[in-house]
């Protein structure tokens, strides 16, 4: 076998990922959550079962749980590579990937918050199948999509059910799924409801893949779901500016302050933009750089250092033309309870190396106004209207995970789980997972 | 679905679309020169994987049938046939010089029997050649020595014609149409198109410490020296891909 990673790495994957005999959890404890990860960590785990013997019934009956990119990744991986299995997918919206379906104003790119790593800035995923290019939420969902369709068509429902509009979908000891929902079938690369049913069944392998559930709404509401439609990076057509705030330090907070701060803001064009068009050598600097993090150096004093030795000048200078004069935009970092007192702090929270050096130099340029006072002061000293309170607070998966089961959750199981690393780098070995004709772009 | 033994996996469309003139260059010319006996060409890409180092088919053959265009994506690992000759010892290689037809397929038999090919020897091609393109890629680790040469491509070529690739005069005009491929390679990589562009990928340090023997040692034992291979100055890997680039 071509390229296979190390036996350790695989167990303590498998450890991170199962909840309980034969029921497998991917992704849903984890940070550092993008499509392409989550996909990545569908199919390492496809790979770990399988390497592991432990997807060893003659005809197994496999239940995936949440009909996002994650889910639909691992039931196409299962049907592909176990040519005997069945795989029922459950999806509680009226159809597959609902958060990224019609989603214009997200810009997804699979590797850019890799950034400086090698092949971050690389536009398409290279995956073996559901494999896609950059582009809008909604053009990422309907690359995607089209080849899910296209393999559910061709397997037909001896080998695959889906299941939309699921309700009151409980599991319970020891692998048994009960529901209601519908039928569908695929057609043409959509997904028709047929009958509706209440049905309870039992699986050899269950795999939750049901993401990360509402966002944390926080004391002023979700007024702008991150996954909605907005109008943030669009000129405001008056001429009076408008006071946003944004509230969060991870990357859902600073993708919409670079959006309300920076004109005409795309995450894959602005590394060129601002750091030229051969942003390499920057790239290995900084690649440089962060290893020095092992020597207690924080992110802030690494792009000071930038600064000082003029590596970063001329991007400063590109910003600085570029910042938006329609909005002023204060970033709440202090956290629910005022615990970050500083923007260097904040920095070292989890996001992306990219969003954090253009927060710095956006800092730098007097975009915004960091706050790490409490919420309820912010608001009532900036006075925004409603909707521009940005909460990016995360969200509650485990909550999602609790409701699913039968049984209250064993809190060691859940330590477990939370505590573990499901990598989201690949495991599989080079051409481990077949191909199929319908999985191009 | 794909059925076939081999790994495969995919790649990027402009990368193809960049390879195959350049191939199908390589191809008219054994056409002629081959008589019309048949022929197969396609270039090999160096990658790694979990610290291992294989080789990847860029394109489907350019062959002289039909039957033959295929192998785009196919993964193989650095140490096979003739291939594997010429990446270890980065020189190019080809079959020896048969004083007899009788000659050149009693070796060719003798080195399938060796090397576990069940193929008739009446389905396989006379003469082969391998010629690597060298270059500098990125490293994970900075210990390496930034200045050493690898393989980042290989040249594969077949022809049913026995010994067309012993003729100087055609060694040399496919060399120079090699180092022509790899100068304009690096123009691109230097000049930055708006929308398409080469995102190398890093080779690991260790996978290149590899030693391997040809299974066709026999026929393809001629590393030749008289031709240097193309060196790539700018390019780290062959990996193009349409980009939105900066507006």
């Amino acid at each position: 076998m071509i390229g296979e990673a190390n036996h350790d790495l695989l167990n303590s994957y498998l450890d991170a990922s199962r909840f309980s005999e034969g029921i497998y959890v991917v992704g849903v404890t984890q940070t550092g959550v993008t499509v392409y990860n989550q996909q990545v960590r569908s199919l390492n785990l496809t790979y770990i079962l399988t390497k592991n013997n432990l997807i060893n019934a003659a005809n197994p009956k496999i239940a995936i749980i949440g009909g996002g990119i994650a889910g639909i990744t691992a039931a196409s991986s299962f049907i592909l590579k176990h040519p005997s299995c069945k795989v029922s997918l459950f999806e509680q919206h009226a159809d597959l990937c609902p958060l990224q379906q019609g989603s214009d104003s997200r810009w997804l790119h699979p590797n850019i918050y890799e950034w400086p790593d090698f092949g971050s800035r690389q536009p398409t995923a290279t995956l073996p199948f559901l494999t896609w290019r950059e582009g809008r939420a909604s053009d990422v969902a309907s690359q995607i999509l089209k080849q899910f369709a296209k393999l559910y068509e061709d397997v037909g429902s001896q080998r695959m059910e889906v299941f939309l509009d699921v309700k009151e979908l409980k599991i319970s000891d020891p692998r048994k799924i009960s529901w209601v929902g519908y039928e569908t079938e695929a057609s043409k690369g959509f997904f028709q409801k047929r009958r509706s049913l209440g049905e309870s069944k039992s699986f050899d392998l269950i795999v939750i893949t049901t993401g990360f559930g509402r966002e944390n709404s926080g004391p002023y509401g979700v007024k702008r779901l991150y996954w909605q439609n907005d109008d943030l990076s669009k000129p405001r057509i008056t001429n009076e500016a408008r006071t946003y705030i944004i509230s969060g330090a991870g990357d859902g907070a600073l993708v919409d302050l670079l959006r309300l701060t920076v004109e005409r803001f795309r995450q894959d064009r602005i590394v060129y933009e601002i750091f030229g068009a051969q942003p390499e050598q920057l790239e290995a600097e900084l690649r440089k750089a962060l290893q020095a993090r092992q020597v207690k150096k924080t992110y802030w004093m690494i792009f000071q250092d930038l600064l000082a030795g003029a590596r970063l000048e001329s991007a400063l200078e590109l910003l600085r033309v570029r910042l938006r004069k329609d909005t002023r935009v204060i970033l709440h970092l202090a956290g629910p309870k005022g615990e970050c007192r500083s923007l260097e702090s904040a920095l070292e929270q989890k996001s992306s190396v990219l969003n954090k050096l253009l927060v710095f130099l956006l800092y730098r340029c007097g975009a915004f106004i960091p706050s790490f006072a409490l919420l309820d002061e912010v608001v009532e000293n900036y006075r925004p209207s409603d909707e521009d309170i940005i909460c990016r607070h995360g969200t509650k998966p485990i909550d999602v995970l609790k409701n699913i089961f039968h049984d209250p959750l064993p809190e060691p199981t859940l330590k477990r789980l939370v505590d573990g690393t499901q990598q989201s780098n690949i495991l599989w070995p080079a051409g481990w997972f077949p191909t199929f004709p319908g999985a191009k772009l | 679905m794909n059925t076939n033994p081999d790994t495969y996996e995919d790649i990027a469309e402009t990368t193809q679309l960049l390879v195959i003139p350049f191939l199908a260059g390589i191809a008219g010319i054994l056409s002629v020169w081959g008589k019309q006996t048949g022929y197969r060409v396609t270039l090999h890409r160096t990658m790694c994987r979990h610290d291992k180092v294989y080789l990847q088919q860029t394109v489907n053959y350019i062959a002289s049938s039909k039957e033959a265009e295929r192998g785009s994506g196919r993964i193989f690992p650095v140490d096979r046939g003739i291939i594997g000759a010429a990446f270890h010892s980065q020189k190019m290689h080809h079959t020896a010089q048969f004083a007899s037809d009788e000659a050149l397929v009693a070796a060719l038999g003798e080195d399938m029997r060796d090397s576990g090919d069940e193929r008739s020897i009446d389905d396989v091609a006379y003469s082969y050649l391998a010629i690597p393109f060298l270059g500098r890629p990125d490293s994970v680790t900075p210990s390496r020595d930034n200045d050493k040469l690898v393989p980042l491509a290989v040249l594969y070529a077949e022809c049913y014609k026995e010994n067309i690739f012993s003729d100087s005069a055609l060694l040399q005009l496919l060399s120079a149409q090699c180092n022509q491929f790899s100068e304009q390679l690096d123009r691109i990589e230097e000049a930055t198109l708006s929308h398409i562009r080469n995102f190398s990928y890093p080779i690991y340090d260790k996978s290149l410490e590899l030693s391997g023997d040809s299974p066709y040692v026999k026929l393809n034992s001629i590393p030749d020296l008289d031709y240097t291979p193309p060196v790539f100055k700018n390019l780290k890997s062959i990996n193009f891909q349409f980009y939105e680039g900066a507006a």
